[in-house]
Protein backbone atom coordinates (compact mmCIF):
# COMPACT_ATOMS: atom_id res chain seq x y z
CA UNK A 1 0.00 0.00 0.00
CA UNK A 2 1.15 3.34 -0.92
CA UNK A 3 1.78 5.90 1.16
CA UNK A 4 -0.62 8.64 1.06
CA UNK A 5 0.71 12.21 0.55
CA UNK A 6 -1.00 15.43 0.98
CA UNK A 7 -0.08 17.77 -1.75
CA UNK A 8 -0.67 20.81 0.10
CA UNK A 9 1.73 20.16 2.56
CA UNK A 10 4.54 18.67 -0.39
CA UNK A 11 4.53 22.54 -2.07
CA UNK A 12 6.15 23.97 0.68
CA UNK A 13 9.15 21.46 1.27
CA UNK A 14 10.56 21.86 -1.84
CA UNK A 15 10.74 25.26 -2.00
CA UNK A 16 12.59 25.49 1.50
CA UNK A 17 15.22 23.46 0.09
CA UNK A 18 15.66 25.14 -2.92
CA UNK A 19 16.29 28.48 -1.02
CA UNK A 20 18.35 26.65 1.16
CA UNK A 21 20.19 25.03 -1.56
CA UNK A 22 21.22 28.32 -3.13
CA UNK A 23 21.92 30.03 -0.22
CA UNK A 24 24.56 27.73 0.26
CA UNK A 25 25.52 28.28 -3.48
CA UNK A 26 24.64 32.41 -3.50
CA UNK A 27 28.49 32.83 -2.61
CA UNK A 28 30.23 30.83 -5.25
CA UNK A 29 27.82 31.52 -7.93
CA UNK A 30 28.71 35.06 -7.72
CA UNK A 31 32.17 34.80 -7.67
CA UNK A 32 31.57 32.71 -11.29
CA UNK A 33 29.32 35.66 -12.49
CA UNK A 34 32.38 37.36 -12.00
CA UNK A 35 34.83 35.45 -13.43
CA UNK A 36 32.93 34.55 -16.45
CA UNK A 37 31.53 37.88 -17.34
CA UNK A 38 29.54 37.43 -20.19
CA UNK A 39 28.67 34.27 -19.72
CA UNK A 40 24.77 33.37 -18.48
CA UNK A 41 25.42 30.33 -16.67
CA UNK A 42 28.46 29.06 -14.40
CA UNK A 43 31.47 26.70 -16.01
CA UNK A 44 30.48 23.18 -16.14
CA UNK A 45 34.24 22.72 -16.49
CA UNK A 46 35.83 22.18 -12.81
CA UNK A 47 32.15 22.05 -11.00
CA UNK A 48 30.87 18.84 -9.51
CA UNK A 49 28.42 17.11 -11.12
CA UNK A 50 26.32 15.76 -9.37
CA UNK A 51 22.75 14.91 -10.73
CA UNK A 52 21.55 11.60 -9.93
CA UNK A 53 18.83 9.74 -12.14
CA UNK A 54 15.58 10.36 -10.89
CA UNK A 55 13.73 6.87 -9.81
CA UNK A 56 10.36 6.93 -11.38
CA UNK A 57 8.91 3.99 -10.36
CA UNK A 58 5.76 3.21 -11.71
CA UNK A 59 5.13 5.99 -13.35
CA UNK A 60 7.80 5.55 -15.84
CA UNK A 61 5.65 4.10 -18.86
CA UNK A 62 3.30 7.17 -18.90
CA UNK A 63 3.57 9.22 -21.25
CA UNK A 64 1.03 11.73 -19.76
CA UNK A 65 -0.30 11.64 -15.69
CA UNK A 66 -2.68 14.68 -14.80
CA UNK A 67 -4.83 15.50 -11.54
CA UNK A 68 -7.68 17.55 -12.90
CA UNK A 69 -7.74 16.11 -15.98
CA UNK A 70 -6.91 15.82 -19.52
CA UNK A 71 -8.06 18.18 -22.64
CA UNK A 72 -6.85 17.64 -26.28
CA UNK A 73 -7.78 19.24 -29.36
CA UNK A 74 -6.94 18.39 -33.05
CA UNK A 75 -5.15 15.28 -33.52
CA UNK A 76 -2.52 14.26 -30.34
CA UNK A 77 -0.47 10.75 -30.89
CA UNK A 78 0.66 9.71 -27.57
CA UNK A 79 3.15 6.41 -27.30
CA UNK A 80 3.02 5.80 -23.53
CA UNK A 81 0.45 5.20 -20.94
CA UNK A 82 -1.83 8.01 -20.07
CA UNK A 83 -3.51 8.51 -16.73
CA UNK A 84 -5.36 11.21 -14.53
CA UNK A 85 -6.07 11.17 -11.03
CA UNK A 86 -8.77 12.78 -8.96
CA UNK A 87 -10.10 13.94 -11.74
CA UNK A 88 -9.71 11.07 -14.79
CA UNK A 89 -12.03 12.84 -17.21
CA UNK A 90 -10.75 13.56 -20.76
CA UNK A 91 -12.22 15.95 -22.96
CA UNK A 92 -10.78 15.57 -26.56
CA UNK A 93 -12.04 17.73 -29.16
CA UNK A 94 -10.52 15.81 -32.49
CA UNK A 95 -8.64 12.71 -31.75
CA UNK A 96 -5.89 11.04 -29.05
CA UNK A 97 -4.40 8.41 -30.98
CA UNK A 98 -3.23 6.12 -28.11
CA UNK A 99 -0.02 3.58 -28.22
CA UNK A 100 -0.15 3.00 -24.65
CA UNK A 101 -2.84 1.84 -22.20
CA UNK A 102 -5.41 4.59 -20.63
CA UNK A 103 -5.51 3.94 -17.06
CA UNK A 104 -7.40 7.03 -16.14
CA UNK A 105 -8.49 6.64 -12.84
CA UNK A 106 -7.43 2.92 -11.94
CA UNK A 107 -5.03 1.94 -9.07
CA UNK A 108 -2.24 1.77 -11.68
CA UNK A 109 -2.55 5.68 -12.19
CA UNK A 110 -3.08 5.76 -8.66
CA UNK A 111 0.25 4.10 -7.67
CA UNK A 112 2.19 5.95 -11.15
CA UNK A 113 0.90 9.39 -9.16
CA UNK A 114 2.27 8.46 -5.90
CA UNK A 115 5.35 7.24 -7.23
CA UNK A 116 5.49 11.09 -9.43
CA UNK A 117 4.94 13.03 -5.78
CA UNK A 118 8.36 11.02 -5.08
CA UNK A 119 10.18 11.69 -8.60
CA UNK A 120 9.49 15.32 -8.23
CA UNK A 121 10.82 15.85 -3.94
CA UNK A 122 13.63 13.94 -5.36
CA UNK A 123 14.18 16.35 -8.26
CA UNK A 124 13.50 19.12 -6.53
CA UNK A 125 16.23 17.83 -3.90
CA UNK A 126 19.45 16.99 -5.23
CA UNK A 127 21.69 19.55 -4.77
CA UNK A 128 22.11 22.40 -6.97
CA UNK A 129 25.54 22.30 -8.98
CA UNK A 130 24.62 25.30 -10.92
CA UNK A 131 22.59 28.24 -11.13
CA UNK A 132 20.33 29.38 -14.21
CA UNK A 133 20.63 33.32 -14.44
CA UNK A 134 18.84 33.73 -18.14
CA UNK A 135 17.28 32.30 -21.14
CA UNK A 136 18.48 28.82 -22.11
CA UNK A 137 18.04 29.49 -26.01
CA UNK A 138 21.58 28.54 -27.55
CA UNK A 139 23.21 27.49 -24.72
CA UNK A 140 25.51 24.25 -24.42
CA UNK A 141 24.83 22.85 -21.09
CA UNK A 142 27.14 19.11 -19.73
CA UNK A 143 25.54 17.25 -17.11
CA UNK A 144 24.21 18.66 -13.17
CA UNK A 145 21.79 19.85 -11.40
CA UNK A 146 20.94 23.25 -13.04
CA UNK A 147 18.81 25.79 -10.57
CA UNK A 148 16.61 28.44 -11.23
CA UNK A 149 15.63 30.28 -8.19
CA UNK A 150 12.08 31.56 -10.35
CA UNK A 151 11.10 30.70 -13.96
CA UNK A 152 13.08 28.17 -16.81
CA UNK A 153 12.76 29.62 -20.30
CA UNK A 154 13.99 29.34 -23.97
CA UNK A 155 12.56 32.12 -25.83
CA UNK A 156 14.86 31.86 -29.02
CA UNK A 157 14.84 29.75 -31.74
CA UNK A 158 19.01 28.26 -31.47
CA UNK A 159 18.47 25.44 -29.70
CA UNK A 160 19.41 24.36 -26.18
CA UNK A 161 21.73 21.36 -26.18
CA UNK A 162 22.87 19.03 -24.09
CA UNK A 163 26.05 17.28 -24.71
CA UNK A 164 27.38 14.24 -22.35
CA UNK A 165 28.24 10.38 -22.62
CA UNK A 166 25.13 7.78 -22.62
CA UNK A 167 25.25 7.84 -18.65
CA UNK A 168 24.79 11.49 -18.64
CA UNK A 169 22.32 13.02 -16.57
CA UNK A 170 20.21 16.43 -16.10
CA UNK A 171 18.02 17.57 -13.50
CA UNK A 172 16.43 21.23 -13.94
CA UNK A 173 14.70 22.69 -11.07
CA UNK A 174 12.65 25.22 -12.09
CA UNK A 175 11.31 27.70 -8.79
CA UNK A 176 8.53 28.94 -10.80
CA UNK A 177 7.18 28.11 -14.49
CA UNK A 178 9.17 26.21 -17.43
CA UNK A 179 8.04 28.10 -20.35
CA UNK A 180 9.37 27.66 -24.53
CA UNK A 181 8.60 29.44 -26.89
CA UNK A 182 7.04 28.88 -30.59
CA UNK A 183 9.73 26.82 -32.70
CA UNK A 184 12.06 26.39 -29.64
CA UNK A 185 14.25 23.09 -29.72
CA UNK A 186 16.53 21.27 -27.33
CA UNK A 187 19.07 18.87 -28.88
CA UNK A 188 20.83 16.17 -27.50
CA UNK A 189 24.16 15.57 -28.37
CA UNK A 190 27.15 12.85 -27.40
CA UNK A 191 24.81 10.31 -25.95
CA UNK A 192 22.51 11.74 -24.10
CA UNK A 193 19.19 10.18 -23.78
CA UNK A 194 15.82 11.65 -23.46
CA UNK A 195 15.53 8.99 -20.23
CA UNK A 196 18.10 10.93 -18.58
CA UNK A 197 17.24 14.33 -18.84
CA UNK A 198 14.57 15.64 -15.83
CA UNK A 199 12.86 18.76 -15.32
CA UNK A 200 11.14 20.21 -11.99
CA UNK A 201 8.93 22.29 -12.34
CA UNK A 202 7.43 23.93 -9.14
CA UNK A 203 4.60 25.83 -11.23
CA UNK A 204 2.86 25.62 -14.43
CA UNK A 205 4.89 24.09 -17.92
CA UNK A 206 3.86 25.11 -21.31
CA UNK A 207 5.84 24.18 -24.53
CA UNK A 208 5.52 26.83 -27.27
CA UNK A 209 3.74 25.94 -30.90
CA UNK A 210 5.48 23.60 -32.96
CA UNK A 211 8.03 23.85 -30.02
CA UNK A 212 10.64 20.63 -29.61
CA UNK A 213 11.23 19.01 -25.88
CA UNK A 214 12.87 16.16 -24.86
CA UNK A 215 12.70 14.97 -21.01
CA UNK A 216 10.39 14.11 -18.30
CA UNK A 217 8.69 17.13 -17.30
CA UNK A 218 7.21 17.04 -13.56
CA UNK A 219 5.25 19.27 -13.35
CA UNK A 220 3.56 20.63 -9.70
CA UNK A 221 0.82 22.65 -11.14
CA UNK A 222 -0.43 22.85 -14.87
CA UNK A 223 1.34 21.54 -18.31
CA UNK A 224 -0.03 22.93 -21.53
CA UNK A 225 1.30 21.78 -24.63
CA UNK A 226 0.55 24.54 -27.43
CA UNK A 227 -0.59 23.33 -31.16
CA UNK A 228 2.06 21.19 -32.58
CA UNK A 229 4.68 21.05 -29.68
CA UNK A 230 6.42 17.57 -29.96
CA UNK A 231 7.98 15.97 -26.64
CA UNK A 232 10.19 12.96 -26.76
CA UNK A 233 9.48 11.76 -23.18
CA UNK A 234 7.09 12.30 -20.71
CA UNK A 235 4.35 15.37 -19.24
CA UNK A 236 3.68 14.39 -15.77
CA UNK A 237 1.88 16.46 -13.60
CA UNK A 238 0.88 15.98 -9.75
CA UNK A 239 -1.70 18.64 -8.90
CA UNK A 240 -3.02 20.23 -12.44
CA UNK A 241 -4.64 19.94 -15.24
CA UNK A 242 -2.83 18.92 -19.04
CA UNK A 243 -3.55 20.64 -21.71
CA UNK A 244 -2.82 19.72 -25.11
CA UNK A 245 -3.43 20.30 -28.87
CA UNK A 246 -2.48 18.19 -31.97
CA UNK A 247 0.74 17.09 -29.92
CA UNK A 248 3.08 14.22 -30.71
CA UNK A 249 4.62 12.54 -27.74
CA UNK A 250 7.40 9.91 -28.98
CA UNK A 251 8.68 7.54 -27.01
CA UNK A 252 12.32 7.65 -26.14
CA UNK A 253 13.84 4.70 -27.37
CA UNK A 254 15.93 3.78 -23.64
CA UNK A 255 12.16 3.40 -22.13
CA UNK A 256 10.23 0.46 -21.38
CA UNK A 257 8.48 -0.28 -24.54
CA UNK A 258 4.86 0.51 -24.52
CA UNK A 259 2.83 -1.96 -24.15
CA UNK A 260 -1.09 -2.15 -24.58
CA UNK A 261 -2.17 -1.63 -28.47
CA UNK A 262 -3.26 1.01 -30.65
CA UNK A 263 -6.53 2.95 -29.67
CA UNK A 264 -8.21 6.22 -30.88
CA UNK A 265 -10.38 8.61 -28.86
CA UNK A 266 -12.33 10.92 -30.83
CA UNK A 267 -14.53 13.80 -29.73
CA UNK A 268 -16.69 12.81 -26.84
CA UNK A 269 -20.49 14.85 -27.50
CA UNK A 270 -21.69 16.26 -24.21
CA UNK A 271 -25.04 14.11 -24.26
CA UNK A 272 -28.15 16.13 -24.30
CA UNK A 273 -30.64 13.16 -24.68
CA UNK A 274 -29.75 11.99 -21.02
CA UNK A 275 -32.50 10.17 -19.53
CA UNK A 276 -36.25 10.12 -19.18
CA UNK A 277 -38.27 13.38 -19.97
CA UNK A 278 -38.39 15.53 -17.08
CA UNK A 279 -40.43 18.65 -18.65
CA UNK A 280 -37.25 20.20 -17.45
CA UNK A 281 -36.74 21.57 -13.66
CA UNK A 282 -33.54 19.83 -14.44
CA UNK A 283 -32.45 21.11 -17.71
CA UNK A 284 -30.27 18.29 -18.48
CA UNK A 285 -30.52 15.21 -16.41
CA UNK A 286 -26.85 13.82 -15.46
CA UNK A 287 -26.48 10.38 -16.54
CA UNK A 288 -25.75 7.58 -14.13
CA UNK A 289 -24.60 7.69 -10.74
CA UNK A 290 -22.36 9.88 -8.75
CA UNK A 291 -19.35 9.24 -7.92
CA UNK A 292 -18.66 11.36 -4.56
CA UNK A 293 -16.40 9.22 -2.33
CA UNK A 294 -12.77 7.66 -2.64
CA UNK A 295 -10.49 10.43 -4.46
CA UNK A 296 -6.86 10.12 -3.42
CA UNK A 297 -5.70 7.25 -2.21
CA UNK A 298 -8.78 5.23 -1.51
CA UNK A 299 -11.72 4.98 1.18
CA UNK A 300 -11.34 5.56 5.28
CA UNK A 301 -13.34 1.84 5.94
CA UNK A 302 -13.81 -0.73 3.34
CA UNK A 303 -17.48 -0.71 4.01
CA UNK A 304 -19.76 2.10 4.93
CA UNK A 305 -23.46 1.61 5.49
CA UNK A 306 -25.36 -1.14 4.11
CA UNK A 307 -28.83 -1.64 4.90
CA UNK B 1 -43.15 9.28 12.95
CA UNK B 2 -43.00 12.57 10.75
CA UNK B 3 -44.83 12.77 7.27
CA UNK B 4 -42.73 12.14 4.55
CA UNK B 5 -45.02 14.11 2.46
CA UNK B 6 -45.46 18.32 2.39
CA UNK B 7 -48.09 19.30 4.61
CA UNK B 8 -51.75 20.02 2.82
CA UNK B 9 -51.21 23.74 2.49
CA UNK B 10 -48.76 23.34 0.32
CA UNK B 11 -45.77 25.69 0.66
CA UNK B 12 -45.34 28.13 -2.29
CA UNK B 13 -42.06 27.40 -3.78
CA UNK B 14 -39.54 30.75 -3.60
CA UNK B 15 -38.18 32.42 -6.61
CA UNK B 16 -34.56 31.36 -8.20
CA UNK B 17 -31.80 32.04 -5.86
CA UNK B 18 -28.28 30.50 -5.85
CA UNK B 19 -27.46 28.90 -2.82
CA UNK B 20 -24.69 29.99 -0.72
CA UNK B 21 -24.32 27.92 2.28
CA UNK B 22 -25.79 24.30 3.67
CA UNK B 23 -26.46 23.33 7.21
CA UNK B 24 -27.58 20.19 8.73
CA UNK B 25 -27.95 20.40 12.51
CA UNK B 26 -28.37 16.91 13.25
CA UNK B 27 -24.95 15.87 11.30
CA UNK B 28 -22.85 19.24 12.40
CA UNK B 29 -22.62 19.82 8.06
CA UNK B 30 -22.13 23.63 7.68
CA UNK B 31 -20.58 23.79 4.31
CA UNK B 32 -20.19 26.63 1.25
CA UNK B 33 -21.12 25.45 -2.06
CA UNK B 34 -20.09 25.36 -4.84
CA UNK B 35 -21.59 25.07 -8.37
CA UNK B 36 -20.94 21.80 -10.58
CA UNK B 37 -21.99 21.01 -14.06
CA UNK B 38 -21.89 17.64 -16.10
CA UNK B 39 -18.68 16.17 -17.18
CA UNK B 40 -18.14 15.58 -20.53
CA UNK B 41 -19.97 12.01 -20.55
CA UNK B 42 -22.98 13.66 -19.14
CA UNK B 43 -21.96 12.37 -15.56
CA UNK B 44 -22.79 14.77 -12.46
CA UNK B 45 -19.73 16.91 -11.72
CA UNK B 46 -18.35 16.48 -7.86
CA UNK B 47 -16.31 18.58 -5.91
CA UNK B 48 -12.30 17.96 -6.41
CA UNK B 49 -12.31 17.80 -2.98
CA UNK B 50 -14.22 16.60 0.26
CA UNK B 51 -14.99 19.82 0.86
CA UNK B 52 -16.97 21.81 0.16
CA UNK B 53 -20.38 20.47 -1.11
CA UNK B 54 -21.60 21.72 -4.42
CA UNK B 55 -25.30 22.28 -5.83
CA UNK B 56 -25.76 21.25 -9.62
CA UNK B 57 -26.40 24.23 -11.75
CA UNK B 58 -28.26 22.47 -14.32
CA UNK B 59 -31.22 21.65 -11.55
CA UNK B 60 -33.52 24.47 -9.94
CA UNK B 61 -32.18 26.38 -7.40
CA UNK B 62 -32.56 24.90 -3.52
CA UNK B 63 -35.95 26.22 -2.62
CA UNK B 64 -37.27 27.05 -6.30
CA UNK B 65 -39.99 24.53 -8.14
CA UNK B 66 -38.46 21.46 -8.57
CA UNK B 67 -35.76 19.05 -7.18
CA UNK B 68 -32.76 20.89 -5.97
CA UNK B 69 -29.26 18.83 -6.24
CA UNK B 70 -26.68 18.69 -3.87
CA UNK B 71 -23.71 16.57 -4.07
CA UNK B 72 -20.79 15.87 -1.68
CA UNK B 73 -17.62 13.06 -0.98
CA UNK B 74 -17.93 11.00 2.12
CA UNK B 75 -14.84 10.88 2.22
CA UNK B 76 -11.42 11.90 0.26
CA UNK B 77 -8.47 10.41 0.33
CA UNK B 78 -8.54 8.99 3.67
CA UNK B 79 -10.48 11.71 5.61
CA UNK B 80 -13.91 12.14 5.94
CA UNK B 81 -15.70 14.51 3.60
CA UNK B 82 -18.30 17.47 3.89
CA UNK B 83 -21.16 14.42 3.76
CA UNK B 84 -19.39 11.75 5.46
CA UNK B 85 -22.41 11.09 8.37
CA UNK B 86 -25.11 11.76 5.42
CA UNK B 87 -26.24 8.50 6.43
CA UNK B 88 -27.00 8.83 9.76
CA UNK B 89 -30.04 11.77 9.30
CA UNK B 90 -33.37 10.08 9.70
CA UNK B 91 -36.59 11.50 8.21
CA UNK B 92 -37.67 14.84 9.86
CA UNK B 93 -34.13 16.08 10.08
CA UNK B 94 -34.23 19.72 8.98
CA UNK B 95 -31.89 21.01 6.39
CA UNK B 96 -30.78 24.62 5.54
CA UNK B 97 -30.17 26.06 2.85
CA UNK B 98 -28.99 29.75 2.54
CA UNK B 99 -29.80 31.65 -0.76
CA UNK B 100 -28.11 34.52 -2.08
CA UNK B 101 -31.44 37.03 -1.70
CA UNK B 102 -30.65 36.73 2.15
CA UNK B 103 -33.81 34.05 2.40
CA UNK B 104 -33.07 30.69 3.90
CA UNK B 105 -34.83 27.55 2.76
CA UNK B 106 -35.60 24.93 5.18
CA UNK B 107 -36.48 21.67 4.09
CA UNK B 108 -37.15 18.63 6.03
CA UNK B 109 -36.14 14.90 5.36
CA UNK B 110 -38.86 12.65 3.78
CA UNK B 111 -36.46 9.37 3.33
CA UNK B 112 -32.50 8.48 3.32
CA UNK B 113 -31.90 5.67 0.52
CA UNK B 114 -29.57 3.30 -0.82
CA UNK B 115 -28.45 2.70 -4.21
CA UNK B 116 -25.87 0.50 -6.23
CA UNK B 117 -24.66 2.72 -8.66
CA UNK B 118 -25.65 0.70 -11.81
CA UNK B 119 -29.27 0.76 -10.27
CA UNK B 120 -29.31 4.83 -9.84
CA UNK B 121 -32.82 5.87 -9.45
CA UNK B 122 -32.61 8.61 -12.19
CA UNK B 123 -36.07 9.27 -12.01
CA UNK B 124 -36.89 9.72 -8.47
CA UNK B 125 -33.68 12.22 -8.61
CA UNK B 126 -34.13 14.12 -11.18
CA UNK B 127 -37.71 14.27 -12.68
CA UNK B 128 -40.01 16.91 -12.25
CA UNK B 129 -42.11 17.55 -8.59
CA UNK B 130 -45.09 19.53 -8.04
CA UNK B 131 -43.22 21.11 -5.34
CA UNK B 132 -39.93 22.50 -3.83
CA UNK B 133 -37.60 19.54 -3.45
CA UNK B 134 -34.07 18.49 -2.46
CA UNK B 135 -31.88 15.67 -2.67
CA UNK B 136 -28.46 15.03 -1.57
CA UNK B 137 -26.12 12.73 -2.83
CA UNK B 138 -22.99 11.01 -1.77
CA UNK B 139 -21.74 7.81 -2.18
CA UNK B 140 -21.72 4.37 0.11
CA UNK B 141 -21.41 0.65 0.69
CA UNK B 142 -18.71 -1.23 0.14
CA UNK B 143 -15.33 0.26 -1.61
CA UNK B 144 -14.66 -1.10 -4.86
CA UNK B 145 -10.63 -1.00 -5.35
CA UNK B 146 -10.40 -1.93 -9.10
CA UNK B 147 -12.70 0.59 -9.76
CA UNK B 148 -11.37 3.27 -6.97
CA UNK B 149 -15.06 3.92 -5.91
CA UNK B 150 -17.78 2.82 -3.83
CA UNK B 151 -20.65 0.72 -5.10
CA UNK B 152 -23.42 2.91 -3.67
CA UNK B 153 -24.88 5.96 -3.77
CA UNK B 154 -26.68 7.70 -0.58
CA UNK B 155 -29.77 9.93 -1.56
CA UNK B 156 -31.54 12.05 0.35
CA UNK B 157 -34.96 13.01 -0.68
CA UNK B 158 -36.40 16.15 1.33
CA UNK B 159 -39.32 18.39 0.49
CA UNK B 160 -39.54 22.64 1.23
CA UNK B 161 -40.93 22.93 5.03
CA UNK B 162 -40.28 26.59 5.64
CA UNK B 163 -38.85 29.86 4.49
CA UNK B 164 -36.87 31.63 7.02
CA UNK B 165 -36.09 35.66 6.34
CA UNK B 166 -32.80 37.00 5.88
Amino acid sequence: MSVRHDPRHRTLRPQLRRRSSSARYGAAAAASVVAISAALLASAETAQAAALPVPMGTAEPFAVLGGTGITSTGTTVINGDIGSLPNPTMTVTGSVVLTGTDHRGDGVTATAKDDLTAAYLNAAGQTSDFPILGDLAGQTLTPGVYTAGSGISISGPTPLTLNGGASAVFVFQAGSSLITSPNTSVVLTGGVTACNVFWQVTSSTTLGVNSTFRGTILTLSDSTMNTGATLEGSLLTRNGAVTLDSNTFVRPSCATPVTGGTTTVTATPVTTDTGPATGGQVRRVPVGSVDAGGGGTGSITGRLWSS
Amino acid sequence: MQPSAPPADVLVPLSTSAPVRLRIPAIGVDSALMGLGLQADGALEVPPEGFPAGWYTGAPTPGALGPAIIAGHVDWAGSPGVFFSLRDLVPGDDITVEREDGSAARFRVGSVQQFPKDEFPTDAVYADIDHAGLRLITCGGSFDRDARSYRDNIVVFADLAGVDPS
